[in-house]
């Protein structure tokens, strides 16, 4: 009897207000209508594996539960696509938002009938929905678990020119770039490498990123540092790419001395802007006497680059003299930087071809021994993390200066 | 009277027990009661899928439905309704046809899915096109790829749809035992994937596939079959009749009893059908091979909102 009276009168305190059936389906309600309010769509921050490259990919929720989809990128041959396929809203081991029919600028990242085949990208398309607020929405990808974003794109903004935007950002500051960043944490500084390829390298970790319209996000946040920053925008002054949540966290080009000469070490060659409006007398005097004596003999000057002579076994730096057919030949220098200089050494050394064009082109020795010098650098690319054209000034002589640009 | 103070104390007892507890009222079903809302699709489904043939057909990927063992991806809508309409052709309608339209809500499997990407083997030289779990559920793949010739359906579905449906029916009505004891010696199971068409036929299958087992021996040989031209069964039988075929142990040679040994199983295969199912095996060939040429000049609907 006393058992019975007590099973009724007990009362458990309710710890929420109302039972998990309603509020399923409430949390289904409530991002149904978040994700279809973006009336211009949402970008998503798209990952398709750890330590990748990501893409960013925009979306429009309809109601009539079909989601188009837009992205340029490899997958899309670099060319905007647009396509629509069906989405749901579901609870499956939380709420779940899932692309449920084929869409191929989702599913590319996903399909294993792309290479390597079984696998291809092995990207999700269903995500559970971590968190939400107007503006940007949290999900984790069901099998790989990566965080991924949507942000709400503004209203007006045409989806194009947001790609636009992105691959100009792109181009300015990664794209053929040095790949060398430097990660400033404080009074900590860190190496970046792997910019260009957009997986940053941090010690033995890696972080892919996407490429937005004034800077990255992160896949993950880099490791030890003093907050968690996934979000980095280019400064006003377009000297760094700074954290949205810390000011003290940012990335900043490397030294400019270091880029140019490191660079060379990694294979990166700088060819010399041959047009007369882009470097001073002396050079002018002395390229005009060598393509009159390439002319004689109907060739003409390609390039002058700065590089490796990489067929050489010792490697060393050089002055490449490229004439037409391609044939470059190539006049050795000892290279060496400090943090504000950069100076060229002649070693009295070239390979066949050096050999062959100075014996035969009158004037080449002369422009070449004209390298021999301290020079000054500047950057005169878009923004400070990229050295993709710099001016080059001899501390000798003020008339003697270049531009110089990323070749190939 | 003792027993009158006792039956007195329980109902006292009883009274107090059910009295303590206030009489609730049902209320609203937690749950979302509302219908689901179709599209014209999902009403066509309903209408001529689910009800006449008691199918729930998940064209949108389920993950819970689908493999974990493959990496997959959805089925393309235009794609799905396509194929609905080619399998309630070439499938359900077949067996209509022939035994009427009972026979097919009985035995047919209850849940169709469509993925659209291959289910690639570990070795990413082969493909699963369509697999078939415990008579309930069928899974067909590719559906992205798909194309409307008869090669292309015969290959990646109708012959997976009716080795499966083949399962099934036998799973009911047991064949004859004396099946079995044709090809006794010769079945290896996973050793088939050395053989080639060739090589099996002039053992005495149908297919290599046909060598892992009796039950997959025949069921392979009912769906091939029945999905065979006359012209193209005959062609088989020529390559069945081929003497001195290498095996991949690269030593016995074929003897030409290949051709005999099909076609005694066929012997047992179509008296099954005939007396079990009543399927004569002919007629059934008759109505898929038409069917499946239907499919090229189809005119398909949409289903557009």
């Amino acid at each position: 009897m006393a058992t019975g009276f007590y099973s009724c009168s007990f009362q458990e305190k309710d710890i929420f207000d109302a039972p998990a059936a309603e509020r399923l389906e409430q949390s289904i309600k409530d991002n149904l209508a978040n994700f279809q309010s973006a009336s211009n769509g949402w970008v998503m921050q798209y990952f398709a594996y750890p330590e990748t490259a990501g893409f960013p990919l925009i979306i429009k929720f309809g109601t009539d539960n079909f989601a188009t989809v837009m992205g340029r990128n490899s997958e899309t041959g670099n060319v905007d696509l647009t396509k629509t396929g069906m989405y749901s809203v579901k609870t499956n081991e939380g709420t779940v938002l899932s692309f449920d029919t084929y869409n191929p600028v989702i599913h590319a990242f996903s399909d294993p009938d792309k290479n390597p085949l079984g696998y291809g990208y092995e990207g999700d398309f269903e995500f559970t929905i971590m968190s939400h607020t107007a503006d940007m929405v949290r999900l984790k990808g069901k099998k790989r678990g990566i965080n991924i974003y949507m942000n709400r794109l503004p209203e007006g903004q045409s989806w194009s020119s947001y790609f636009d935007a992105v691959y100009a950002f792109d181009a300015q500051t990664f794209k053929g770039a040095p790949n060398k960043l430097i990660l400033i944490d404080g009074s900590k500084q860190i190496q970046v490498s792997g910019a260009s390829g957009h997986i940053l390298t941090v010690g033995e970790d890696m972080y892919g990123f996407v490429v937005k319209p004034n800077g990255i996000h992160l896949e993950k946040p880099i490791a030890g540092l003093s907050a968690d920053a996934l979000d980095f925008e280019l400064s006003a002054d377009k000297s760094k790419l700074v954290s949205t949540v810390s000011p003290n966290i940012y990335f900043t080009g490397d030294n400019i001395y270091n880029a140019f000469v490191s660079s060379q070490v990694s294979n990166a060659q700088w060819a010399i802007v041959l047009d007369d409006s882009q470097m001073g007398s002396t050079l002018q005097s002395l390229i005009a006497t060598v393509r009159a004596s390439l002319a004689a003999t109907g060739r003409t000057l390609n390039q002058i680059l700065f590089k490796i002579d990489a067929v050489n076994s010792a490697k060393p730096f050089a002055v490449g003299i490229m004439i037409t057919g391609g044939a470059i030949g190539h006049y050795h220098y000892d290279v060496t930087n400090t943090a504000n200089s950069v100076t060229y050494v002649s070693k009295g050394t070239c390979d066949n071809n050096g050999t062959v064009i100075k014996n035969n082109f009158a004037g080449t020795m002369d422009l070449i021994n004209a390298f021999e010098a301290t020079y000054t650098l500047a950057s005169a690319s878009d923004n400070g993390l990229s050295y993709k054209k710099i001016k080059v000034t001899s501390n000798s002589d003020s008339n003697f200066w270049f531009y110089i640009q990323k070749y190939n | 009277m003792k027993n009158f103070k006792l039956i007195l104390g329980l109902l006292v007892v009883c009274t107090v027990v059910f009295s303590s507890c206030k009489e609730e009222k049902l209320g609203d079903s937690i749950f979302d009661t509302t219908p689901p809302v179709r599209n014209k699709f999902d009403q066509w489904l309903y209408d001529s899928i689910t009800i006449p043939y008691n199918i729930q057909v998940f064209y949108k990927y389920e993950d819970i439905e689908a493999s974990n063992q493959y990496n997959l991806i959805p089925a393309d809508l235009g794609n799905s309704k396509k194929l609905i309409q080619i399998v309630k052709h070439t499938w359900y309608e077949a067996y209509d046809e022939i035994v009427g339209k009972d026979f097919l809500r009985a035995y047919v499997p209850r849940i169709l899915q469509f993925i659209g990407s291959a289910a690639w083997n570990d070795d990413t030289n082969s493909y699963v096109a369509g697999t078939a779990e415990g008579g309930m559920k069928v899974t067909l793949y590719v559906v992205n790829w798909l194309q409307t010739t008869p090669a292309f359906l015969k290959d990646n579905y109708l012959h997976t749809m009716h080795h499966e449906f083949g399962h099934i029916l036998n799973q009911k009505i047991a064949y004859d035992p004396a099946f079995k004891l044709i090809s006794k010696a010769d079945y290896i199971g996973g050793d088939w994937i050395y053989w080639n068409q060739q090589q099996s036929l002039a053992k005495g299958f149908i297919t290599p596939y046909s060598m892992d087992k009796d039950g997959e021996d025949f069921v392979e040989l009912y769906s091939t079959y029945i999905n065979c031209t006359a012209a193209e069964w005959a062609n088989l039988m020529q390559l069945a009749a081929r003497t001195n075929v290498l095996y991949p142990d690269q030593v016995t040679r074929s003897n030409g009893q290949g051709r005999i040994k099909i076609e005694q199983k066929l012997t047992i295969l179509r008296d099954y059908f005939q007396t079990r199912w009543n399927i004569n095996l002919d007629q059934m060939r008759e109505i898929l091979n038409r069917r499946t040429n239907d499919v090229q000049t189809m005119s398909f609907n949409e289903f557009l909102d």
